[in-house]
Formats: C-alpha cells, sequence, structure tokens
C-alpha cells in the first residue's frame, strides 16, 4: 500500500515536471515570438496608420447587461479611439435597470427607421435600433434578454463592417489598440480569422477622461494577485501559443474577428459561459476541416483595462464560471483530443488544455493526499513531501519571474522600480493559497457544471472611480460636459 | 527714479538707433533688426565684451551696441541680418552666459515690425518687459501683447502637446492671438469663454469625440462667426464629407504644411 | 526510489539558479531603462532652446544650424528620435530643412554604418531611423536588408523606411516586388507602404494594373482606393472575369464606387455578374445612376438569389423616382411573401416608415457641398500655384 501511495505519488511529481517542461517550453517561444512582434509594434507609425484608407473598418459590439452606472463613461471612451472608421454597436440586452435610457438621453438619440437588418446568425430579435446623426459612430440595439452570445449575434447581424471586435461593457481600450490589432490583420488579412488583444488589470490605475494616464499596481490583494496571473498567461502563455498557431482563447474583453467566418461558424454558442473559447474552437475546427490557410494571432501590444474583482465573493464566483466553461468546452469537443487531423490544436493544444487545465486539480490533489497519505504511514520520509512542494513552488516562479522579464524586455508598462519589487514579492505569496484556492474554484466549477447550475452568478459593476487613496477623483460620471 | 530714467533712456536709444538707419541708411530697402537683450548681473563687463566679440566673428555686418551698466544690461541691434541667424546667435550667447555670468543672467529676443520707426511705444514695452524677466535658462522671444479687440483669436485643439506647442508659437508670432486646448472639453469651454475667430481642431480627441465637438460647437455658433477647420491624420474621404456635413469650414490632414494651414486660416478670416 | 528523488533534488537546483539568473537580469534591465528615460529626460531640457529655434525658423530663407555645442553620441540618439518626430509630422520645405540639418549632423552617416551591423535588430534599427531621415543614400542597403528578413511584421518595415527614402521609381519598384514575393496578401498594408512615397508611382501601378500576375493587380487594385489611374476603366472591367475572385470583387468595388465613371450598361451587365458580392455592389451603384435601363435592370435584380443584392436593389428602385417606387410598390403588393416583396416591403417601410426630416437633410447635402467645393477649390489653387513654382 506504502509502495502504492509513493508511486503515484511520483508519478504526480513526474507529471508536475512534465506540465512545467510544456510551460517552460511555451515561454521559450513567447521569447522568440516577442521578437517580431515587439519590433514590429515599436517602428510602426501608427499615428499616421490610423488615418490611413487602407485600414480596415470594423464594428465594436459591446453587449450590456444592467451597466447603467458605467455604460456613459464607457461608450464615451470607446468614441474616442484613435482609429477613422468603427462604429460602436452597444447591444441593450434586456436590461432591467435603466441602460438603455441612461444611453438615450446621454446622446440624445432616436430610433432609426431606416435599417433593415438582416440575420445571419439567429438571435434574439432586435427590437429597435436608436441612432444620432451628431454621434455618427454609435448604434444602440435594443433586445429582450438572451445572454451576451446572443447579444453579440445580434450586434452582428447589425454590424456593418468586416471585421468585429467583442468587447466587455466595462473594458477601456487604449486610444491605439484598435490600430495596433488593425496592423496585425493588415499584415496577413486572408489568413488572419481572429485576434487576441492584451487584458491588463485596471485597479490602482490612475483614470481621467476614460484614459489610464498612470499605471500603478493595485493596492488590494486580491487585484495584485490577478495582475500577476493575467501577466503570466498574457505573456507567458498566449504569445507562446499563438506563435505556433495553437491559441485556443481570445479574450471575450478584447477580440477581434473576421466577420464572414464567424457567420460561417455559426456565430457564438448562446446560454453557456465559455464562448469566448468556444468560437475560437470552432474557428480552428472549421478552417481546419476545410483545409484553409489560417491563423489565430496574438496582439500584445494592444491594451484593453479591466477591473479586477476586489472582493473573495465576486472572484469565486467569475473562476467557478470560467471552470463550468472550460469542462464544457472540453467535453463537447473531445474529438479533437490527439486527433492528427487537427495539427497542433488536436495533438497540443486540447490535450494540454484538457490534462493541464481542465484536470490539473484532481492530478495536483490525489498527488499530494497521496503523499500526505504515504508520509503520514512512514514519517521518516517527509522530505519527499517537501520536496514535491519545493518543485511546484520553484515552477510557478520560474514561470513568473520569466513573464515579468519578458513584461520588462518588451512592454515596461510599470516603470517604477517599487513596483518589480512588489511584483517579484507577491508572485511568491501565491502560493500561499491563492493557486490553492484557484483549484478549490476549478473544481466547485465542476460540481457546478455537473449539477446543471447555469447562473451567471454574482458580478457587481463598479465605477471606473479607481484612484489611489486620498486623491480627489476627476472621473465625471454621466451626463454632458 | 534712477533705474527709471536709465530704462528710458536704453529705450530711446534703441529707438533713435532704428531711426537713424531708417533716415540716413538705404531707404529702399527694408530695415530689418533683430534685438537681442542680455542682461548680466555678475560679469558684466566680461559679458558685453564676450558678446561683441561674437558678434564680430560671426556676422560680417557690424551691430549697434547700447550698453547700459546701470541695469547691468545691454541691447544689441543687429541690422540687416536674417532673424534665423540672430536667433542662432542667442543660442551661442546663450552658451557663453552659462559659463561666465554664474546663473544670473537673461536672454531676449526681439524682432522689429515694419513701421518700428513710427512706433517708439514697441520699444518702450520691449525693454519694460525685459526688465521684469527673471533670471532663466530660457531664451524668451517677445510677443506684443495686443488688446482682444485687436488681433484675431485662433483657438486650437489638440492633444498632441508637441504639435500644440509649435501651432501656438507660429501663430503667435504672426501675431494671432492663440488659446489652446489639450482635450475637447477644454476646448468647448474656451469657446465659450472667448468666441475665437478660427477653431483648428483634431478629430482625435479625448473626453469628448471629434464629431460630437464639432456639432456643439455648431450648437454654440450656429450662424458661423467662428469658422472651423480640422486639422487631422484621418485622411479618408468619408471622414472629410462627414466633417463638412457638421459644417467645418476646411479640412487640412497630417501630415502638414505649416505655410498651407497658416494660409488656409487667413483665407478664412 | 532514491533516484527517483534525486532527480527532482538537481531540478530544484537548476530551477532555483534560473530563477537566481532571472531576477539578477530583470532588475538589472530595469535600473537601466530607469536610467535611460532619466537621461532622455536631461538630454531634452538641455536642447529646449535649440528645438525652439529649430521650430520658430523653419519657414524662413536661412540654413538651420546644429546646436552650438556637439552633442554627445548618447545625446545625438535623444535629439534624432525628436528631428525624425518632426520631419514625420511636417511637409513641403519645413521637412526639407530639417533632413538637411540631419545630414549636417552626421546622422545618416552614423546610421549608414549602422546598417552594416552584424546584428539584425541594430541593422532594423538603422533602416527605420534611415527612413525617417528620407535618405537616399541608405536605399542599396535597406533593399538588401529587405531580401534578408523573414516575410513578417519586420519586411514592413524595411519596405516602408524604403518608399520613404527612394528617390528613384526603380528602388520603389524593386521594393514592391519584393514584397509581393513574400507570401502574406498584404496588398492593403503594401499600398499605404507606398503612399510614403513622394514620387510619382502612377505609371508603375498602370504596368502592375496591366499585368497577368495577381498579386500585382491586387496591389495595384489597392493602391487605386486612394489615387485613380487614368484610363482605367476598361482594364477594371476586363478585370470583374479574372480567375481569381479576390481580384474581381475589388475590381467591381473600384468600378461601382461613387465617383467613377462606369457606363450605365456596364453596371447593369454587372448586376448579373456570377458572383454576389458583385450584383450587391452594381445594384447599390446603379441607385446613383439615371438611365433607361435602369429601373428594368432593378426590377429583376429584386428576385436575386442573395438578399444583399435584393435589398440594394430595392434601395436602388427607390431612388429612381416614381418608376422606380411604382415598381417597389408592385413587387410589395404582388409577391405574397416570396423574397422579393420582402426586400421591397423593407426598403418601402425605411422610406416612408417615419421621417419627415427627409426634406433638410437635402438642405444641409447642398450647403455642406457647397463649402466643401470651396476649401477643394483653394486647395487645387494653392497645387497649381505650387506646381508653377
Amino acid at each position: 500500500m506504502r509502495e502504492l501511495l509513493l508511486g503515484y505519488g511520483t508519478v504526480i511529481m513526474y507529471y508536475v515536471m512534465a506540465v512545467s517542461l510544456i510551460y517552460f517550453t511555451l515561454m521559450f517561444l513567447s521569447y522568440r515570438g516577442i521578437y517580431s512582434m515587439i519590433k514590429g509594434a515599436v517602428y510602426s507609425r501608427f499615428q499616421s496608420l490610423s488615418g490611413s484608407a487602407h485600414a480596415p473598418p470594423v464594428s465594436l459590439l459591446v453587449p450590456a447587461y444592467n451597466e447603467e452606472l458605467t455604460i456613459i463613461e464607457n461608450v464615451k471612451s470607446l468614441l474616442t479611439l484613435n482609429y477613422h472608421t468603427y462604429e460602436v454597436i452597444v447591444i441593450n440586452d434586456g436590461s432591467k435597470d435603466n441602460t438603455l435610457q441612461v444611453l438615450i438621453d446621454a446622446f440624445e438619440l432616436k430610433p432609426k427607421t431606416d435599417e433593415t437588418v438582416h440575420y445571419a446568425i439567429d438571435s434574439t430579435k432586435i427590437k429597435a435600433v436608436y441612432y444620432n446623426p451628431a454621434h455618427p459612430n454609435l448604434y444602440v440595439v435594443d433586445k429582450n434578454n438572451g445572454g451576451k452570445a446572443d447579444s453579440l449575434n445580434a450586434g452582428i447581424n447589425l454590424s456593418h463592417y468586416p471585421l468585429i471586435c467583442s468587447i466587455d461593457a466595462d473594458s477601456l481600450l487604449e486610444k491605439d489598440a484598435l490600430i495596433r490589432m488593425a496592423r496585425v490583420y493588415m499584415e496577413n488579412p486572408a489568413e488572419t480569422v481572429a485576434i487576441g488583444g492584451n487584458v491588463r488589470i485596471a485597479n490602482g490605475c490612475v483614470i481621467r477622461d476614460g484614459d489610464v494616464k498612470d499605471v500603478r499596481l493595485p493596492r488590494k490583494i486580491w487585484p495584485m494577485f490577478q495582475t500577476l496571473e493575467y501577466l503570466k498567461a498574457f505573456l507567458g502563455g498566449r504569445i507562446g501559443w499563438s506563435h505556433i498557431n495553437g491559441l485556443i482563447i481570445v479574450s471575450g474583453a478584447f477580440g477581434m474577428f473576421r466577420k464572414d467566418y464567424v457567420v460561417k461558424v455559426g456565430g457564438y454558442r448562446e446560454g453557456y459561459p465559455g464562448e469566448d473559447m468556444n468560437i475560437i474552437i470552432k474557428l480552428h475546427r472549421y478552417m481546419l476541416k476545410n483545409k484553409l490557410p489560417y491563423r489565430v494571432a496574438y496582439c500584445p501590444d494592444a491594451v484593453c483595462w479591466t477591473q479586477a474583482p476586489d472582493t473573495y465573493r465576486i472572484l469565486s464566483s467569475q473562476r467557478k464560471r470560467w471552470g463550468r466553461g472550460n469542462l464544457k468546452n472540453m467535453l463537447e469537443n473531445r474529438d479533437l483530443f490527439l486527433n492528427p487531423k487537427y495539427k497542433v490544436f488536436g495533438l497540443l493544444t486540447v490535450p494540454y488544455n484538457v490534462l493541464f487545465e481542465t484536470l490539473n486539480p484532481y492530478f495536483k490533489l490525489t498527488g499530494l493526499l497521496a503523499l500526505i497519505g504515504y508520509v503520514a504511514m512512514d514519517m521518516t520520509h517527509w522530505p519527499i513531501l517537501l520536496t514535491f512542494a519545493a518543485i511546484n513552488f520553484l515552477n510557478g516562479y520560474l514561470l513568473a519571474v520569466g513573464s515579468l522579464l519578458l513584461e520588462e524586455l518588451a512592454f515596461r508598462r510599470y516603470p517604477r522600480m517599487r513596483d518589480t519589487l512588489k511584483m517579484v514579492g507577491f508572485a511568491a505569496l501565491m502560493f500561499l493559497g491563492y493557486y490553492q484556492l484557484g483549484v478549490l474554484w476549478r473544481l466547485q466549477g465542476h460540481i457546478e457544471f455537473l449539477r446543471k447550475n447555469n447562473s451567471w452568478g454574482v458580478m457587481t459593476r463598479q465605477s471606473w472611480n479607481q484612484e489611489p487613496i486620498g486623491k480627489p477623483s476627476t472621473v465625471t460620471t454621466g451626463g454632458e460636459a | 527714479m534712477n533705474n527709471v530714467s536709465a530704462v528710458r533712456k536704453l529705450n530711446d536709444r534703441m529707438y533713435q538707433a532704428v531711426l537713424e538707419k531708417f533716415w540716413f541708411g538705404d531707404r529702399k530697402k527694408p530695415v530689418s533688426c533683430g534685438i537681442l537683450l542680455v542682461r548680466s548681473v555678475h560679469a558684466y563687463d566680461e559679458m558685453l565684451a564676450a558678446v561683441r566679440g561674437l558678434i564680430e566673428t560671426e556676422r560680417r555686418l557690424p551691430a549697434e551696441v547700447l550698453a547700459d551698466p546701470a541695469g547691468r544690461q545691454a541691447a544689441f541691434l543687429l541690422f540687416d541680418s536674417p532673424w534665423s541667424e540672430t536667433h542662432y546667435l542667442a543660442l551661442m550667447v546663450k552658451g557663453l552666459l552659462k559659463n561666465i555670468a554664474d546663473g544670473e543672467y537673461a536672454v531676449m529676443l526681439a524682432r522689429v515690425k515694419d513701421r518700428a520707426e513710427r512706433n517708439p511705444q514697441w520699444f518702450e514695452e520691449v525693454v519694460e518687459l525685459f526688465e521684469q524677466l527673471p533670471a532663466t535658462e530660457e531664451i524668451v522671444l517677445f510677443h506684443e501683447r495686443k488688446a482682444a479687440t485687436e488681433s484675431q483669436s485662433v483657438l486650437l485643439v489638440d492633444g498632441d502637446e508637441e504639435v500644440r506647442g509649435y501651432l501656438q508659437l507660429r501663430l503667435k508670432m504672426k501675431g494671432y492671438r492663440v488659446l489652446a486646448a489639450r482635450d475637447g472639453r477644454q476646448g468647448l469651454d474656451l469657446f465659450r469663454r472667448e468666441k475665437p475667430d478660427v477653431v483648428v481642431t483634431d478629430l482625435n480627441l479625448s473626453g469628448i469625440d471629434g464629431y460630437h465637438l464639432l456639432t456643439r460647437l455648431r450648437g454654440e455658433d450656429p450662424d458661423a462667426g467662428s469658422k472651423i477647420v480640422v486639422f487631422t491624420d484621418n485622411r479618408v474621404e468619408e471622414a472629410k464629407r462627414k466633417c463638412f456635413e457638421l459644417g467645418v469650414d476646411d479640412y487640412v490632414t497630417k501630415p502638414f504644411s505649416p505655410a498651407d494651414l497658416e494660409a488656409r486660416i487667413e483665407r478664412l478670416l | 526510489m532514491y533516484s527517483n528523488l534525486q532527480i527532482a533534488h538537481y531540478y530544484i537546483v537548476a530551477v532555483t539558479a534560473l530563477i537566481a539568473a532571472g531576477l539578477a537580469v530583470l532588475f538589472t534591465l530595469k535600473y537601466s531603462n530607469i536610467r535611460k528615460r532619466k537621461l532622455a529626460e536631461q538630454v531634452s531640457a538641455k536642447y529646449e532652446d535649440w528645438f525652439t529655434y529649430l521650430l520658430a525658423n523653419l519657414d524662413g530663407d536661412g540654413k538651420l544650424h546644429p546646436p552650438p555645442e556637439p552633442p554627445s553620441a548618447a545625446e545625438s540618439g535623444v535629439l534624432l528620435d525628436r528631428l525624425l518626430f518632426w520631419i514625420d509630422r511636417l511637409k513641403g520645405k519645413q521637412q526639407a530643412k530639417l533632413i538637411s540639418l540631419c545630414e549636417e549632423m552626421g546622422f545618416v552617416d552614423r546610421q549608414l554604418a549602422r546598417i552594416e551591423s552584424p546584428f539584425e535588430w541594430v541593422r532594423l534599427d538603422a533602416a527605420y531611423r534611415l527612413g525617417g531621415m528620407r535618405a537616399h543614400r541608405g536605399v542599396p542597403a535597406m533593399l538588401k536588408l529587405l531580401e534578408a528578413v523573414k516575410p513578417g511584421p519586420l519586411s514592413f518595415i524595411v519596405a516602408r523606411a524604403i518608399a520613404k527614402s527612394a528617390a528613384r521609381p526603380g528602388e520603389l519598384r524593386e521594393m514592391a516586388l519584393k514584397l509581393l514575393a513574400g507570401k502574406p496578401d498584404s496588398y492593403e498594408l503594401a499600398a499605404d507602404i507606398l503612399q510614403e512615397s513622394e514620387l510619382d508611382y502612377a505609371p508603375m501601378l498602370a504596368e502592375f494594373l496591366a499585368s497577368e500576375d495577381e498579386g500585382k493587380i491586387l496591389l495595384a487594385l489597392a493602391a487605386m482606393k486612394q489615387r485613380t489611374i487614368e484610363g482605367s476603366a476598361d482594364r477594371l472591367y476586363e478585370l470583374t472575369v479574372f480567375k481569381r475572385k479576390e481580384v474581381r470583387l475589388q475590381a467591381a468595388k473600384l468600378l461601382t464606387q461613387p465617383g467613377s465613371d462606369v457606363s450605365p450598361e456596364r453596371l447593369e451587365a454587372l448586376l448579373f455578374h456570377r458572383d454576389g458580392e458583385v450584383r450587391a455592389m452594381a445594384a447599390e451603384a446603379l441607385g446613383r445612376v439615371d438611365a433607361s435601363g435602369t429601373v428594368a435592370a432593378l426590377r429583376v435584380a429584386l428576385n436575386d438569389e442573395e438578399w444583399h443584392v435584393r435589398y440594394h436593389s430595392a434601395k436602388s428602385l427607390a431612388r429612381q423616382g416614381e418608376a422606380g417606387l411604382a415598381a417597389l410598390r408592385l413587387a410589395a403588393a404582388e409577391g405574397e411573401d416570396g423574397p422579393a416583396a420582402e426586400a421591397a416591403r423593407a426598403v418601402l417601410r425605411e422610406r416612408f416608415g417615419g421621417d419627415p426630416s427627409a426634406g433638410e437633410e437635402a438642405e444641409k447635402g447642398s450647403e455642406s457641398a457647397k463649402r466643401f467645393a470651396a476649401s477643394a477649390a483653394f486647395f487645387e489653387r494653392k497645387t497649381e500655384l505650387a506646381n508653377e513654382n
């Protein structure tokens, strides 16, 4: 029995080392990929490109549900992007609060009667489209509640341009984010089906007039952990995956797609979280099945700032939701698992996702339990437990350091020395509970899935007035100047 | 008391020198004159000698040197010299002063206008301003302060600080009264307060988006008393059309030719 | 069992060493970046007066002089960046003065030396700066670099630098051909890059358009969005039956855009083209045409199998005056629930479902058109004057 436990524990240790090897490879690929990405970005003249007629027009789709507090600020900010031709389509998903009225009042919108919508994708019928020629790029769509995916589909039906960009209602795009994505598209328009943007945590930053003026680390502990998590995931992971065309997800908070392909795969899957990963999987599937050359690209210099949940309740709810969505996506697409017909995606991406993301909690937990059991039976071998913990910690920490190094090499968004020190410190602290909580939340998400629980969970909207304590806010909320 | 009369003397002397040049020099050619005012609290005599020497080596033409030891300042009148050379000379002088004047110095440049020989008050204004100048590292360029009614006003709305600074400089030198705003909201405020004659605005602004600003400007000013020039990177025909529909008077794209922009502004006034 | 643990221990040691190395590099990098920033700020402040001198005197006839104290190598980097900023923002004589200043200050020579470096990132940086300075002398080296880099984001950087600096159309052509040889169909970007050039490359575009090579044709078509080529209407019409779909679509787009001088008969022919997108474009364009056969052709197109074609045909009929509206009403009444009727009804609803201010729109339209024309006329006059000089 003891031998069995030890054996199993050791296997899990090797599992961890294997995961690390893949992580390290990914990180290595990220470093390789970053060179041409960054040089391409640094030496581009975005100011001039943003005014060029050769940059493609884009439709921004903003699904909104009960966003009356912040929707005005966000829409105003979206209307002032540095791009020559684009439209902002806000889809009011049957909000129970005053989201629609607030928009109509603030922008003096009137119902638009000369617009006929063609339903290329099945979606809830659009009740009305609101418009004001003084804001020629803004359309507000009203429809009955149908969920985020359904709203996106409705927006696609209305949109007038060949590229669409899905944006969360609380995303704060940088002014040049759109033109940076467009450049990545323009470099390979025939093959690019989707482009992911970089999502960064805005908690603690100084924001004025819809612009992040001063980038700072969050003061609260939950957003701080998430900042590091996002850095590892986006910089360490996604760049690497995109380099080998194995990117499995483009963040729903900021992602650009070719409308024609999204329509071809039937639009977003409604009714369950994880539609952002789902649409990418569908796109990979479609392109591989039809043997069309393609890429799902990633643009790390196009930044979207988002508010991270800063309480346990909201954060855990979000992570459980992600866990649910992830499991459903993997189950629905299990035929891709190790399927050579689907090349990198089938042989690397999906297996990696299943074994090392979805099933990660089970392996790690059982491994830990096995080793604890082993040690409990024979206390003289307690160092093995220490070894296990050390391996886990050092792996994760090396990846964190690698991501921070990448950030410093390529982006340098956190200018102060003390920011780096703080991040280095917190990267270590995360192992004293945060990662363990992550495992727990994922488990809970799986349990919810099995129980057929399909709620969106807890979310509260906060205003963008996130400033360091003590400074008066200069953000105006709603109303006209 | 003593200082006041010394001040009077300096600008009187300057005025005299210009008059002389005008009446006794070659009347067919217009007299161009750049004035370099230098003050050095310490090392006054050194400064005088050094600047004299510099002028002699750098220029072939003589200059009038009007010294005012009491005020520790001197005026150097450079006739028939292109303005850019005078400005460059000022740079060299500043370099000199950094070494010898120990931090307490001030340099000012002024350009004599047409008809200066008829306008002694101008010299007075220049010298008075110079007197009040604190010891500063920067070379100050003199702009005549005109009353709000006299000159035409231009409102610049552009998020790009450098371009804004540059246009401000140029338009001020041309004689306009310039107001600058860095975003739409500020622009709107200034517009309401000052009612400028011309508005030069970008489309890509913070706060309020460009088209909306145009609508609001026209809303505030329906009979088009103020002219609007859109000055933007956006080179797409559609945007141009939209702007004209919203009531602008001209559309200039970046990269731009400053002379072209000025000509278009003038055309509208 | 012990050997297993030993592997684990070696692993731990290796990873710890890597972490230590990583942290060392991280903090060194951070420190050096902070110092670089401070240096740049200092240099900017020191040369502020000189920049004021430059900007204030861009117009005059006099030459612009370098700073009285020659800057050090590190300072030069910062100064060059700022000069490049202004060269990019300006046009014409002012830009030319800044460019010759860069030449005088030796910046061009320095970058020409750097472009021979064995390291690719140094060559890339040098190419970028040479492009920024519009340095003709650097074009041969840049063309070599274009050949050497992997096709991708980097090749566009070098291509753009070449476009900015090329002094002979032959160089521009060589760059365009090299870009086309790289795989991606990035014609729009290539067309945008070509625009950076001050040379007249219309003959090159005409040649590309007339060729049989897909890549060249698509590049020419993309570039023609911003500039028309004389006498190309016939060739464009020919291209609407080219073997590759993208060519057909782009050619049709150019033919059907407002302001194109295509004949109504050709548009009507395009209305029955094999590609749905082309038919839709033709249907939309016919709304601006007033010829005898138009209403009849559009009526037939109302029964097209593609929704967009039906919709645009209906919209265009609505703009054809009474005859068009009558046809729409007829289709709406007779077609029951068929697709033609649906499109007709949708458009009729749009038209009459609501806007009493339709008349005002027309008013505003003519006012804005007047102002637009005044400005355009002024601009044309200026270009004429400029050309005379």
